[in-house]
């Protein structure tokens, strides 16, 4: 952690509030910062300042719909750049970084140690604000992982992942590996009608070869397929030394490729169904189109969903427009869509399956259209159109949502199987009249048998072959895929439980006796991850559904503080911009008391506008650690500017005092005796002063406070002497004084005199040492007391409230 | 970070650890491995080199 960059100084100049140059000084690279300042004063600059440094961006500022022009300070002159310069504990990482007016941006730093050092910081998060610290809670299970994988660079991870799955996708769905499937199963046909045998391995080919071959001559022996190549090779060149061998080959072969035009029934139907799907569908056409601005529909949900469009604006148009109403209608459209494209992609993978058998038909037709023997049969040219027909719709069809027409042709094939039977029976005709005898004929068919066997079986084995190639690239690929799927899930269990025990363990710091344990990110089902914990040792998931908002919040930085813990390698430093604002009174302290213990390494930029809480940091953290400053009131002229913080409250007050602010000095004193009420009642762990949504919280008023601890002390028998009551009736006294000082300014200062506030300091210390052990100079907490007592003591024991 | 690995590094001993896989065929690892180092990772180029080492396989 100590190589760490940390921050040395912050300038800023000309940037959101900043007019003139302003620059926090951290006084050495170790120290933490606390800057305290109202709502307006200028806090968000350094912030914003450090975000754009590093990121180019100010993303809620983007998410509002505010850019670059945004950036700079509205009343510096027109033509200055804005500047912000960060000096940090390693000099050769120093740089400003300049907003150009006319455009861009630039760092005089050029060195690549510096390049790296901005391209490395992009990939940590060191800056949660009041607004985003539930972004992560509240959002989707997928989005949670999403965001968690970013943190932790796997983005990578996800991008090879997609890769490989849709990589197996296509080669599952290659069109080529369907093609071959079909040719496959013609080729088995043919050799399956060949044998008479619905199973076949190569020795069956083989010795049904050899039989063949024996009959043609018997000498002839095969068994080997290079035996069957050469019989048939040879005893091919003997018919084809006569003509009339020759035609009978032919005839033969024409005779059973007519057979196959036979299947074209069938084909006609599914091309008709395709068809059919395909036009009502096409009544759907807009939608389809539509899906050609699914990814823009896709973008503007996100953009809604992630609040980066001015609310109530169409994020296209800029139309006004409701966005829940916009969101819910853009998902119901995008379901839609999908559901269109899913029926679609279903026509196009069956158009290409006929398709795919329409290719083979249209060879033996070719080669029928060339032959004499055809001539005078209209049905091979119906058949020639059909086919080239039937190809030109289902092209259509892939190629265009719009409707087709059904062909004409398709209606001239009602008499097929009776003319190929008239064609068939010509063939027959003729093998009779080229036959001088029936082993002639027979010779000449087996010799064409051989061939033919040979042919679809050295076919079928390519094929067959190729078929085992794609599936072994398939099968390979499929378990590299669940493979890497698998180590990405482990890999991202392994982070979640290490992020999963800090949540637990900082959570549980911070709310020591609400019975929550067990916080845990996990996976879920479906790609996602959400949070998981026990109250009273009951399993709840995921935690909206009983933690307060206060809570929510407190886990959203128990989570930004254990990923920095992990994943932030190269900063040292974190900016908590006005988070405690979240938090009941009860549960700032344990956060300042976190930081400390648990991020002793870690330089922290604090900002706040509770005064009480600053106070409070004031006296819990070491000065030798930490700096304190405020700002100043913002004013056009000055912009955002600072003050050294004086160290107490009531040193403040001494110091307005002198400069005879008697109002300002009865504010700060209202602000002390607030502070020291809250601080009592959350030593005794009085009831009754819940946190607040909002602003509420920090109005909580001192005589509230003060009503609070009576009744505790009134129902505890304690402090019920004379001197306790006395000194509690001088501070409410004093409250009540010095709140009319602050609250009516239209008063003068005469309505207020000097001798009132040191009266109502007098009267604090009064009311402060009574909850003061004498012995240990402690006072009573209910961190010394045993559980569940009603009265709290000091350190030693000896004091009881 | 402690145990926990980077995207990268783990991408990097997955594809590493690929070469050694006896289940799974030998010439699809090294096309992922190497596309993978050239930083050419995608589908087109995957598919491309499949197809050649289907082409290999053909003409054996």
């Amino acid at each position: 952690m100590n190589n760490k960059v940390k921050l040395k100084e912050l300038r800023v100049k000309g940037f959101r509030g900043a007019k003139k140059e302003i620059w926090l000084d951290f006084e050495s690279d170790d120290k933490s910062l606390v800057l305290f300042g109202n709502n307006g004063d200028g806090k968000s600059t350094f912030s914003d300042a450090i975000e754009w440094f590093y990121t180019d961006r100010i993303d809620y500022l983007q998410r509002e719909g505010c850019g670059r022009d945004d950036y700079f300070n509205k009343y510096m002159p027109p033509e200055d750049d804005a500047e912000v310069e960060i000096l940090t504990n390693n000099n050769i990482l120093n740089s400003k970084k300049i907003l150009k007016r006319k455009g861009g941006h630039y760092f005089p730093n050029t060195s690549n140690d510096f390049k790296d050092y901005i391209s490395n910081s992009l990939r940590e998060s060191f800056v949660l604000r009041h607004h985003t610290m539930r972004e992560f809670i509240d959002k989707t299970k997928k989005e949670k992982l999403e965001t968690i994988e970013e943190i932790i660079g796997f983005g990578i991870v996800r991008e090879i992942r997609d890769t490989l799955l849709k990589t197996l996708n296509s080669l599952e769905d290659d069109s080529k590996l369907s093609r071959l499937y079909v040719q496959r199963e013609e080729r088995k046909k043919d050799l399956v009608n060949a044998m008479g045998k619905s199973d076949f391995g190569e020795t069956d080919v083989l010795n049904h070869a050899n039989q063949i071959a024996k009959q043609c001559d018997k000498n002839l022996s095969i068994s080997t397929l290079s035996d069957l190549k050469s019989v048939s090779e040879t005893l091919d060149r003997k018919v084809k030394a006569s003509s009339k061998g020759r035609e009978l080959a032919k005839l033969e072969n024409f005779n059973k490729e007519i057979s196959k035009l036979g299947k074209i029934k069938d084909i006609l139907e599914e091309i008709k169904t395709i068809l059919t799907s395909h036009n009502n569908l096409s009544n759907q056409q807009e939608t389809i189109k539509a899906s050609a601005i699914e990814k823009l529909y896709k973008a503007a949900i996100e953009a809604i969903e992630n609040k980066w469009v001015k609310p109530g604006e169409c994020p296209v148009c800029k139309e006004p427009k409701d966005l829940d109403l916009l969101l819910k209608s853009l998902k119901e459209e995008i379901e839609e869509i999908e559901k269109v494209l899913k029926e679609r992609k279903k026509i196009i993978q069956d158009a290409n399956l006929v398709g795919n058998k329409l290719s083979p038909l249209l060879n033996i037709i070719n080669n029928l259209l060339q032959d004499e023997i055809t001539k005078g049969f209209e049905i091979i040219t119906i058949i020639s159109i059909f086919l080239s027909q039937s190809q030109e719709t289902l092209n259509q069809i892939k190629e265009s949502p719009q409707a087709v027409m059904e062909p004409q042709i398709f209606y001239g094939l009602e008499n097929l199987d009776e003319n190929l039977k008239e064609i068939q029976a010509k063939i027959g005709q003729r093998k009779k009249e080229l036959s001088e005898s029936d082993e002639e004929k027979k010779f000449y068919e087996n010799v064409h048998k051989l061939k033919k066997l040979y042919e679809d079986y050295s076919q079928y084995k390519k094929i067959d072959k190729l078929i085992g190639a794609y599936n072994n690239q398939i099968i390979s690929l499929r378990k590299i895929y669940q493979d890497f799927e698998r180590m990405e899930k482990e890999s991202i269990q392994k982070v979640l439980k290490t992020l999963s025990a800090d949540v637990n363990d900082f959570f549980k710091f911070l709310h020591p006796d609400d019975n929550f344990d067990e916080v845990e990110l996990i996976p879920t089902e479906e790609r996602g991850i959400e949070f998981k914990l026990k109250y009273h040792g009951e399993e709840i998931i995921p935690p909206m559904k009983i933690l307060s908002e206060a809570h929510l919040n407190s886990l959203g930085i128990c989570l930004f503080l254990a990923s920095a813990k992990y994943f932030n390698a190269v900063n040292g430093f974190l900016v908590l911009d006005d988070v405690v604002t979240s938090f009941d009174t009860g549960h700032r302290r344990p956060l300042a008391r976190l930081l400390n213990e648990k991020f002793a390494d870690t330089q922290f930029l604090l900002f706040t506008h509770d005064e009480l809480w600053f106070e409070m940091l004031k006296k819990d953290l070491s000065h030798g650690k930490w700096v304190f400053k405020e700002l100043i009131k913002w004013t056009k002229d000055n912009g955002v500017d600072l003050k050294d913080s004086p160290s107490t409250l009531k040193e403040r007050i001494e110091h307005l005092l002198k400069e005879n602010d008697i109002n300002g000095a009865a504010n700060k004193c209202r602000t002390l005796i607030e502070e020291i009420l809250k601080e009592k009642c959350e030593n005794l762990g009085v009831k009754g002063l819940e946190f607040r949504r909002g602003i509420k919280n920090d109005q909580r008023e001192a005589s509230e406070l003060i009503d609070a601890l009576t009744s505790y002390l009134k129902e505890n028998k304690s402090l019920r002497d004379k001197k306790a009551k006395k000194s509690f009736n001088h501070l409410r006294a004093s409250q009540l004084i010095t709140n009319i000082g602050s609250h009516h300014r239209t008063l003068t200062s005469t309505s207020l005199s000097r001798g009132d506030i040191e009266t109502a300091l007098r009267d604090i210390d009064e009311f402060e040492k009574l909850f003061i052990c004498t012995n240990c100079d402690t006072e009573p907490n209910i961190r010394y007391s045993p559980r569940n007592s009603k009265l709290k003591q000091c350190e030693c024991g000896k004091l009881r409230i | 970070m402690g145990e926990i690995k980077s995207g990268k590094e783990l991408c990097d001993a997955f594809f590493e650890s690929l070469l050694k896989r006896e289940d799974i065929d030998k010439q699809v690892a090294k096309l992922l491995r190497e596309l993978y180092i050239k930083k050419s990772f995608t589908k087109e180029k995957i598919l491309n080199g499949l197809q050649s080492i289907r082409q290999e396989w053909e003409n054996e």
